[in-house]
């Protein structure tokens, strides 16, 4: 990681330390953490993603990472990583407030209708994350054949549902709300594209709930005895540790070359960090669990906060299953002479070792 | 935590890339030859002269003993083109991964003048001596012993599954030079032994489908003269161990059965969803654990020793050269023919031999029981 980067996730992981604590988080239960949010948006860090601030998506997949590490119940990466990104980049200005994003789900029907100078937006937007803490949900909207950007704001009555790791996903009607004109704007964002960033962020955080699954096993192993020694002593748990650190090595390497693709490339690279991030996800949080025994799978321990999130995030942004067929739609396009050549690209960035 | 950084290529690498790439064009046509499987390729001394020739063998070392003094990164490009299209790599194969590398690190000044040049001309081909009947796993309980005379040693032992041992020409030998008394990592050397030496015979051990792949190399009072010993006499542990990171991370470690999935596509109808989900899949990891392969030759280009992520890396790439062969084999469906066309020969091949891809350079068991050791260590540090 380059000097500024480093920088921004020590930031973040002091913010999670000091902020949201054991404590802290056992006292707030499963209401919102507004004190952690509030922190986090003085910091400059809810609008991270502003096209305008020059942030791109290297510092924002360390922000993802850094979510995925705390397990922290905040629409962080979607207000920073995708609304900010989304509405500023068609040159609107991202609101004040808690401005989540919608999630690209695949049932998603947004429409605009011109209305005098302005429009209305007609739809549905599906598990939306954290629509009932947010003040507005940006979203991709089609009125008149193209694509735009729009900024709604929540109506009171949204339908509450939730993932496995218990975080909000709720879905939000809209019936013929009236927009002012400038808040709405063409976007070269569409559906895919909202979904393709997505994906490549849920993957990031991915890595990172992966990467304390993986401490937490490993100092678990270290201290619990059993046979009058450290289970860690057994090579049967000793080969959990190692897959579970191969496959966490996998998901943070596939999210970088992401981060690194060339723009002919990102489609590719994209679908192959999701899938990584996918497939290890069973695994880390099958071994993970097994290392713990029982005392892993009880409310009081932090496991949990990291495998209920893998279980769910395995599924947003598309499943890893959508993603692999994706994959494998190109490689048989590509055929057996095209396939090396694809695998070996360079990504981006020269040595930059 | 272990962080493995993504690296594009330079301007010259991509050059290299595209030279190597048309070598390998021209004299591999897909459909005209039976690929090799990796590091169990047969031996083409003619083959590899030629790529001699192109200045592709012994390539990191420098411009001093006779080479082009290129980077493991750019050796890594060259090696990874060879083994995607089967190239029989078997000759100079151990010669040009590990024996360069070490004689550089780890050689006297007469050694480096008297081996290099040879290597990089691709006249002077190596095996491996270390493992013997009772010493695989546990490779620091070797019995091969030396014992002093004048001007040398004398070699007594025998080593067991001693790949290519019947046209190279020298063997990286690791043995006991001084006895065994409590640690058993004390006390060990290596020595590079001719071949041709009075004293010595090679005996073929046959693979289970009749190829003659490795061989018991027997020494009996084998006289290897004192500049033959590389490095220290008693450091040949730590020499062994240091080979390592050269050893297990690169792209023969997951492109094995590489060739086979190139010949599935190209010479047999695949479509359909299941084909699409079990092919993306694939190339995700293949994606994955090639630039991880790729960021591990960056570090060694660095000074880094990165020994941990080398043995992460084979573990899970010779794991996975067998998931590429199980979903061609479930795409493919039927009956494997071993004697149809050159698909079906090299995916018979691919199979039978599979097994070895997990056992030899250290078995995987062996390589998640160093890691975890590695892990848990750092994890205390932490602590
Ligand atoms: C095709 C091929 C080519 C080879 N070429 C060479 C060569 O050129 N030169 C050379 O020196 N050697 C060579 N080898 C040998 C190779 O390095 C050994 O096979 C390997 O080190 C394992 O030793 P072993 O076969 O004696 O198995 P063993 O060590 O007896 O192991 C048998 C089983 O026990 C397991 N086991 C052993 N110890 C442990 C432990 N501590 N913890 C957990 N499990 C354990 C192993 O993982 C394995 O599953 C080659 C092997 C093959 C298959």
């Amino acid at each position: 990681m380059s000097d500024e980067l480093q920088l921004l996730d020590g930031t973040l992981r002091a913010i999670f330390a000091k902020h949201f604590d054991r404590d802290t988080r056992a006292a707030t239960g499963r209401e919102f953490p507004r004190d952690l949010w509030t922190v986090l948006d003085k910091a400059g860090l809810t609008a991270l993603g502003d096209v305008e601030s020059g942030a791109g998506l290297a510092e924002l997949v360390v922000l993802a990472r850094a979510v995925g590490r705390a397990a922290a119940p905040v629409p962080l990466v979607e207000t920073a990583g995708l609304a900010a990104w989304l509405v500023t980049g068609a040159g609107l200005d991202l609101p004040p407030g808690i401005t989540t994003c919608a999630a690209a789900h695949p049932d998603d029907d947004l429409t605009l209708a011109r209305s005098g100078d302005g429009w209305t937006a007609t739809g549905v937007l599906h598990r939306v994350p954290w629509g009932r803490d947010s003040d507005q949900v940006a979203a991709v909207a089609t009125g008149e054949g193209t694509a735009f950007a729009v900024v709604l704001p929540i109506p009171d009555d949204v339908r509450r549902g939730t993932n496995l790791g218990e975080e909000p996903r709720d879905t939000v009607r809209f019936d013929g709300v009236a927009l002012a004109a400038d808040a709405v704007a063409p976007t070269t964002v569409d559906h895919d594209a909202l979904r393709e960033r997505g994906a490549v962020l849920r993957a990031a955080s991915m890595g990172g709930a992966m990467e304390s699954a993986l401490e937490l096993s490993l100092a678990y192993a270290g201290e619990r005895e059993q046979f009058g020694q450290p289970i860690s002593s057994f090579q049967a748990v000793q080969h959990h540790l190692v897959a579970i650190a191969e496959e966490t090595m996998c998901t943070g390497m596939a999210v970088q070359l992401a981060v690194s693709a060339t723009a002919e490339q990102a489609a590719f690279a994209v679908a192959a960090a999701k899938n990584t991030a996918g497939r290890a996800a069973r695994i880390v949080t099958k071994r993970a669990h097994q290392v713990h025994g029982a005392i892993g799978v009880t409310d009081e321990h932090a496991l949990p906060w990291f495998t209920t999130r893998l279980w769910a995030w395995q599924d947003e942004f598309g499943t890893t299953r959508d993603w692999a067929a994706r994959l494998g739609r190109g490689v048989l396009a590509d055929g057996g002479a095209g396939l090396w050549p694809r695998l070996s690209a360079s990504v981006g960035g020269g040595d930059a070792g | 935590m272990i962080e493995f950084r993504p690296s594009g290529l330079t301007e010259d690498e991509e050059k290299l890339r595209t030279e190597v790439r048309e070598f390998v064009a021209e004299e591999f046509p897909s459909g005209t030859y039976l690929p090799e499987l990796g590091i169990n390729a047969a031996a083409d001394p003619e083959f590899s002269r030629r790529l001699a020739a192109r200045g592709w063998v012994g390539m990191v070392v420098p411009e001093e003993y006779g080479g082009p003094g290129r980077s493991a990164t750019e050796r890594f490009l060259v090696v990874e083109e060879l083994l995607a299209a089967g190239a029989p790599v078997g000759a100079h194969w151990v010669a040009d991964r590990q024996t360069a590398p070490v004689i550089l690190s780890f050689g006297s000044e007469r050694l480096k003048r008297e081996f290099l040049p040879r290597i990089v001309a691709g006249d002077a081909f190596f095996c491996l001596g270390m493992s013997e009947p009772d010493s695989g796993s546990d490779l620091a309980s070797v019995r091969t012993r030396a014992t002093r005379t004048e001007g040398g040693w004398l070699l007594n032992g025998r080593k067991v599954w001693t790949s290519g041992a019947q046209y190279c020409h020298y063997a990286m030998t690791l043995c006991r030079t001084s006895p065994q008394e409590g640690r058993k990592h004390v006390g060990l050397s290596q020595l590079i032994v001719d071949l041709t030496s009075d004293g010595l015979t090679v005996s073929p051990i046959r693979l289970l489908n009749g190829q003659h792949h490795f061989n018991e190399v027997v020494f009996t009072d084998v006289f290897v003269p004192d500049h033959m010993v590389l490095g220290e006499i008693g450091s040949g542990w730590h020499q062994v161990t240091s080979e390592l990171a050269y050893e297990r991370s690169g792209p023969d470690r997951f492109l094995t059965t590489f060739p086979v999935l190139r010949y599935f596509l190209d010479f047999r109808e695949v479509s359909g969803p299941e084909a699409e989900l079990r092919l993306g899949a694939l190339a995700a990891r293949y994606w994955v654990l090639r630039n991880m392969s790729l960021s591990i030759a960056r570090s060694l280009d660095q000074g880094e020793v990165p020994a941990v992520e080398a043995t992460l890396v084979k573990d899970l790439g010779t794991s996975f050269e067998h998931d590429v062969l199980d979903l061609v084999r479930d795409l493919t469906g039927g009956e494997q023919e071993p004697d149809g066309d050159l698909f079906g020969r090299l995916l018979a091949e691919a199979t039978v031999t599979a097994p070895t891809f997990t056992l030899r350079g250290g078995t995987n068991e062996v390589l998640r029981t160093v890691a975890a050791k590695h892990l848990l260590r750092e994890k205390r540090r932490a602590l």
